[in-house]
């Protein structure tokens, strides 16, 4: 199917981007922590993946190689204007109605605004760490493959990236 | 994966309830198709088409622009010597030894910008040479290499840089230097007496990390075989022979993938990794340990 789609077979491109698609975009949803952001990163995920087949050695899960891809596009997003239009759209986003809210509900919300918030801070190499192993929820080996580090590596940068979200977080 | 190894990957209590509220948002998938990924694919090789097209016509002009003045140049003075475009370009060559995984824009004898990539930058200086720095521009940055070598990654807007050897500096928008710091020994640095020094261990594991970034694969290999031969109780040890490992596997040497994890089984046997580990020998294909002799 790889190969297929290497030579530019859109049936086998489709077939790929049907597979993987729902996967990637739940990934970029935890990766950036905005559902809005996320149809736009899948479609320049998919689009930089079909344009650099060739260079996809079959050395890892072609799942692991889409997660490398949409790491870089996340750190563009993250470092891009569209952070600061992030919170825009944020602000522009319906809150729930207070009343008919439980009060759990809300209050993971606000956990959830202000980690993403904090995230936003951190150097994009820890938050990467961070989001692959802690919030992803993949063990050292998956990371470590996934973001293309030592596992030492992997292991350094999620702790740092704890401190330091104890610290923005003023927790702890 | 279950929340219990979530929770195992999180040192610090204090923000389990944030990581929940980001584990538990409900994912709104996606509206994209098929064919708007394909439709965006066809618009980026238009562009890209279009943009080599405008490269290939800059080159051809440049290169006619050289044949002119190599041509007429010796007409205009015969003692001039070779024309400026000849000793600029000498002079990035003899000088200058660079690889890189990107495009290096050479914008005069000593000068180059980089983008997106890593690139190795080594600046030896010859018998006789005036010192005079490169400089080289990045993503909102420019680096100053006076001598010795330098690994560069620009990722995005981002450059990370790490002087290896030498002295190199920041220029600032006012023209202020600061000066970077020698961050990594070379391993085959020698002493006064021409005696090679021993890498030590955390010596070892930071040539390592430079290699697997830079995807030198057997260079980490066999680096990541010294510091575990050499320093078997070092700190960093442990995550060196799974490294390996998964190295090894990635380039298809399964026996060999197999002796690291099963060597790291016996030197570590209450790792919390374990299960992790018992998970990827699994994977590798049915194979006896062979072909790795550690010491």
């Amino acid at each position: 199917l790889i190969e297929r789609a290497r030579r530019h077979d859109p049936a086998a491109q489709r077939l790929l981007f049907e597979m993987h698609k729902d996967r990637l975009a739940a990934q970029l949803q935890r990766m950036t922590g905005t559902p809005a952001a996320v149809d736009d990163l899948v479609q320049e995920v998919f689009i930089s993946a079909f344009r650099n087949l060739d260079n996809f050695r079959g050395d890892s899960q072609l799942g692991t190689w889409l997660y490398r891809i949409a790491t870089n596009q996340a750190r563009k997003w993250w470092d891009s204007d569209r952070r600061r239009r992030r919170r825009e759209l944020r602000a522009s986003e319906r809150l729930p109605d207070a009343s008919s809210t439980p009060h759990e509900d809300l209050e993971q919300r606000e956990h959830h605004e202000r980690l993403y918030a904090a995230l936003g801070s951190l150097p994009a190499k820890l938050r990467e760490a961070f989001v692959a192993r802690v919030i992803e929820g993949m063990s050292l080996q998956e990371a470590s493959a996934a973001l293309g580090l030592p596992i030492s590596t992997v292991s350094y940068r999620t702790r740092r990236a704890e401190d330091l979200l104890c610290a923005a977080l003023e927790v702890g | 994966m279950q929340d219990q190894d979530h929770d195992h990957a999180l040192a610090r209590p204090e923000l389990h309830r944030f990581v929940a509220a980001a584990r538990a948002q409900a994912i709104a998938g996606t509206c994209v198709t098929a064919e708007s990924v394909q439709a965006g694919l066809e618009d980026a090789r238009r562009r890209s088409h279009a943009q080599r097209m405008l490269w290939l016509s800059g080159t051809v002009a440049v290169a006619a622009s050289l044949v002119v003045m190599i041509v007429v140049a010796p007409l205009w003075s015969d003692s001039e010597g070779p024309g400026a475009a000849d000793v600029a370009t000498k002079q990035l060559d003899d000088a200058v030894h660079m690889s890189s995984t990107g495009t290096p824009e050479i914008r005069d004898a000593w000068s180059v910008a980089l983008g997106e990539g890593t690139h190795e930058v080594e600046l030896v200086r010859q018998h006789g040479d005036a010192d005079k720095p490169l400089r080289i521009e990045l993503p909102g940055r420019t680096l100053e290499l006076v001598e010795g070598r330098v690994t560069i990654e620009v990722v995005g807007d981002e450059a990370a840089i790490r002087l290896h050897t030498g002295i190199a500096a920041w220029i600032g928008s006012d023209g202020q230097r600061t000066e970077i710091e020698v961050e990594h020994i070379e391993l085959e640095t020698t002493d006064e007496v021409g005696e090679q020094a021993p890498a030590s261990a955390t010596t070892l594991a930071r040539e390592a990390d430079r290699l697997l970034a830079a995807d030198e694969r057997e260079q980490a290999i066999d680096t990541l075989r010294r510091l575990i031969e050499t320093y078997p109780h070092a700190s960093q040890a442990g995550t060196a022979v799974l490294d390996l490992a998964r190295l090894l596997a990635a380039t298809d040497r399964e026996s060999e993938a197999r002796c690291a994890y099963e060597l790291y089984l016996a030197r570590w046997p209450d790792s919390s990794v374990t299960a992790e580990v018992e998970a990827q020998l699994a994977q590798l294909a049915e194979a006896d340990c062979r072909g790795l002799d550690l010491k």
